[in-house]
């Protein structure tokens, strides 16, 4: 029995060890590559106020449709075992986070650690953000401080047991997690280093675009190769010629970022409409283009359920405009119905899309995708987004569309422009629709 | 009931009063709104004993409701039709029949009936599965309508209307094309109402905000429409409105038919009108959970 003890109190001491040793700070401040937009001569505020936006710190932090004020917090975040709310950032002291330190601020971004000490789900990407460097994370804070202060308090975290404890995730961090500043490889050209830093360290991309795994953690060596995330396919973005964007040119790459819509590739919308229209638009020419030298040299890989794009889907190039060949769209009586009701009208029977060159269908990976997961989203919710003084607008059709419509209209879509025969069903759709705002 | 026929009718209608709102001036006796009992006080049918009460209950302030297009007869005939379709299914008689025999004295909405029922081939033949005819008749704006309406229903419930034949007596006719365009303009309206057209309130605003989220029905979802007028010497009625009025309960009678299931609340409830029964029951119980969130 004393033998049992002894070996317990090892194992123990052991596995408090590796916990700690798992767990350990990077205290290092880090050295960010400049990017054009957040020189190092600029004002703190204004590096503050770029750095802030390629971090998309107010896609999450705000409540949108104009429900929410800026950084007050307050978005639902459902999970498979329950529900968490982002949390006010801006400098109220009694809501916000007006009373924290700068240790305070740099701890929670570098380490998941909020003031009061405990942990932070990784909903808040603090995996991305450890690799930003102190300066930065400073210029941050001084921005959000510089901003209006929004009494709102914040909404406790409707998790089940064992998820609402918050000191469970040091054993989560101690398996996936790793604080690290930011490291330059001298190796690669600047512009490439600064890629690197916009698309890991602030625009956090991975934390949506990379499979995870069981754990909900990222999986290692399958970085940006696409994952589902609250109803809506990230796609792969790997330099895969047929899988990711490897065929995409470097300005198709830039454009899509910066405005949303490469043509004949694809338009942004739902989560990446919104890191578009709060984040990725705002981004000066020099570091869009670092970014896009970044993402080409990410190893290709196939990813999950690979979209194979026919961008001459024959129904689609058999249609004018204006109406729909003969003897096409056998099957689907009732989504083209609806289509010819809702749909043709902007985006046209050849699926080339008119007003707007976001309408224009073709080539674009919603269309091609069989399980239509983002076909339906769209459909549900439309879009509405600001992009440079544009406003890119599509109704959003679910309130009043039943599953069944919904579904038939997927299937007839991804038939007519992707030439696939897909087979979403009532039931999909209305998880999909579980999924979105106002379900 | 006796032997299936009806020997009392009562009606009671609840809602607030868009003429006391709106134009006091024309309220009735003792603040009666003639309006909102329109059709049912005074019915087509030969009632023995009818008892007709509206309480009134205003919307609060800020919720302002105004006249819809077809006014008091669209929810009066859709209560009213509805609901004598319901008694000729309990009585086990073939809802034209029933109506015929309470039609006796009222030759000019009897014509009517006798006119589309023929004109649809009403009783002839047999029809698919999930293929139903409703019909639904009634005296309003000073004419006499019937509509019949066939409707296929899909095993997820999505409602296609086949077909729809339509009989009035709007008095002397004018302009016989005229009359044709108002009835389908009109039953067109009715129909998307019927099917699509609900307002919902979220945090104190209406959320429809256009006709992708309000639905009107488009020439491919509409039925063929035939309107058929009687040759008529009486004094002209309107018809404007006939057309709205008649058709919702004449879609719900069809859906009764393909169906089986009998809607109570409007505009239809879709989820309601799944094959599968099992799917069935839980929409129920989703429908009722949707609406409490509503009213919470």
């Amino acid at each position: 029995m004393k033998r049992f003890f002894k070996a317990l109190a090892v194992l123990v001491v052991i596995g408090a060890g590796l916990y700690f040793f798992l767990n350990r700070t990077d205290g290092s401040e880090g050295q960010a590559p400049a990017l054009a937009g957040a020189p190092v001569d600029a004002a703190l505020l204004v590096r503050g106020e770029y750095l802030t936006k390629a971090a998309d710190c107010i896609a999450c932090h705000t409540v949108p449709g104009g429900k929410g004020q800026p950084f007050a917090g307050g978005l639902p975040f459902v999970l498979p075992f329950g529900t968490i709310y982002s949390s006010n950032i801006t400098a109220d002291p009694e809501t916000g986070i007006g009373k924290w330190t700068d240790e305070q601020f740099v701890r929670a971004l570098h380490d998941g650690v909020r003031a009061d000490g405990k942990r932070l789900y990784p909903a808040f990407p603090y995996t991305s953000y450890t690799a930003l460097s102190r300066n930065d994370v400073l210029a941050i804070k001084a921005y959000l401080f510089s901003l209006p202060k929004v009494s709102q308090p914040n909404r406790e975290a409707d998790l089940s047991f064992p998820f609402n404890q918050r000191w469970a995730m040091g054993f989560w961090n101690a398996a996936f997690f790793k604080s690290e500043r930011f490291e330059a490889d001298a190796s690669k050209p600047l512009a490439w280093n600064q890629g690197k830093y916009l698309a890991t360290a602030l625009g956090h991309c991975a934390e949506c675009h990379t499979p995870r795994n069981f754990a909900f953690a990222m999986e290692k060596g399958n970085e940006l190769a696409g994952e589902s995330i609250q109803g809506w396919r990230a796609y792969n973005i790997t330099s895969d010629a047929k899988n990711g964007i490897g065929a995409w040119s470097d300005a198709e790459i830039a454009a899509y970022l910066t405005t949303g819509h490469a043509e004949g590739r694809g338009s942004a919308s739902g989560p990446m409409g919104e890191a578009v229209e709060h984040s990725l638009q705002y981004l000066k020419p020099e570091d869009a283009s670092a970014l896009v030298s970044y993402l080409r040299t990410v190893p290709a890989k196939a990813g999950k359920n690979p979209i194979e794009i026919d961008a001459k889907a024959p129904w689609a190039l058999a249609a004018s405009a204006a109406a729909p060949a003969a003897n096409t769209a056998e099957g689907h009586e009732l989504g083209l119905r609806l289509f010819a009701s809702a749909c043709a009208s902007c985006h046209q029977w050849n699926g080339k899309g008119q007003q707007t060159a976001n309408a224009s269908l073709l080539g674009t990976r919603g269309v091609n995708d069989p399980e239509g997961s983002n076909v339906t989203q769209m459909i549900l919710q439309g879009v509405r987004m600001h992009v440079h003084d544009r406003e890119i607008y599509m109704p959003a059709f679910g309130k009043a569309y039943t599953d069944a419509e919904v579904a038939a209209l997927a299937n007839y879509v991804i038939a007519q422009f992707g030439n696939k025969q897909a087979a979403v069903t009532p039931e999909f759709v209305a998880k999909q629709r579980a999924q979105g705002p106002n379900p | 009931m006796a032997k299936g026929r009806i020997l009392w009718f009562g009606d009671r209608i609840a809602g607030g009063t868009v003429l006391g709102r709106w134009a006091p001036a024309f309220m009735g006796k003792d603040g009666m709104d003639g309006d909102l009992i329109e059709c049912v006080a005074e019915p087509c049918y030969d009632l023995p004993n009818l008892k007709v009460e509206w309480v009134r209950h205003d919307m609060p302030a800020g919720l302002n409701v105004g006249w819809w297009r077809g006014v008091g007869p669209t929810h009066n005939l859709f209560v009213m039709e509805s609901f004598i379709d319901e008694l000729a299914h309990r009585a086990k008689k073939d809802p034209v029949a029933y109506r015929r025999a309470m039609l006796q004295k009222n030759p000019r909405t009897l014509a009517v009936l006798d006119l589309a029922a023929s004109k649809i081939g009403w009783g002839q033949g047999s029809l698919p599965a999930r293929v139903g005819r409703g019909v639904a008749v009634g005296d309003a704006f000073g004419s006499r309508v019937c509509a019949i309406v066939e409707a296929e229903v899909s095993p997820q419930g999505e409602v296609r209307m086949r077909r729809a034949v339509v009989a009035v007596d709007c008095g002397v006719a004018v302009n016989a094309s005229s009359i044709e365009a108002q009835v389908q303009g009109g039953l067109v309206f009715g129909l998307s109402a019927a099917l699509f057209n609900e307002i919902t309130l979220r945090e104190g605003a209406i959320e429809q905000s256009n006709f992708h989220d309000y639905r009107t029905l488009r020439i491919n979802e509409s039925p063929t429409i035939e309107v058929h007028a009687v040759k008529s010497a009486e004094a002209p009625g309107g018809l404007g409105e006939v057309g709205t009025a008649i058709a919702a309960p004449a879609l719900a009678n069809a859906i009764f038919a393909a169906t089986g299931v009998r809607l109570r609340a409007l505009p239809v409830n879709r989820a309601l009108l799944a094959q599968d029964k099992e799917a069935l029951k839980k929409k129920v119980a989703d429908a009722a959970l949707g609406d409490e969130g509503r009213t919470a």
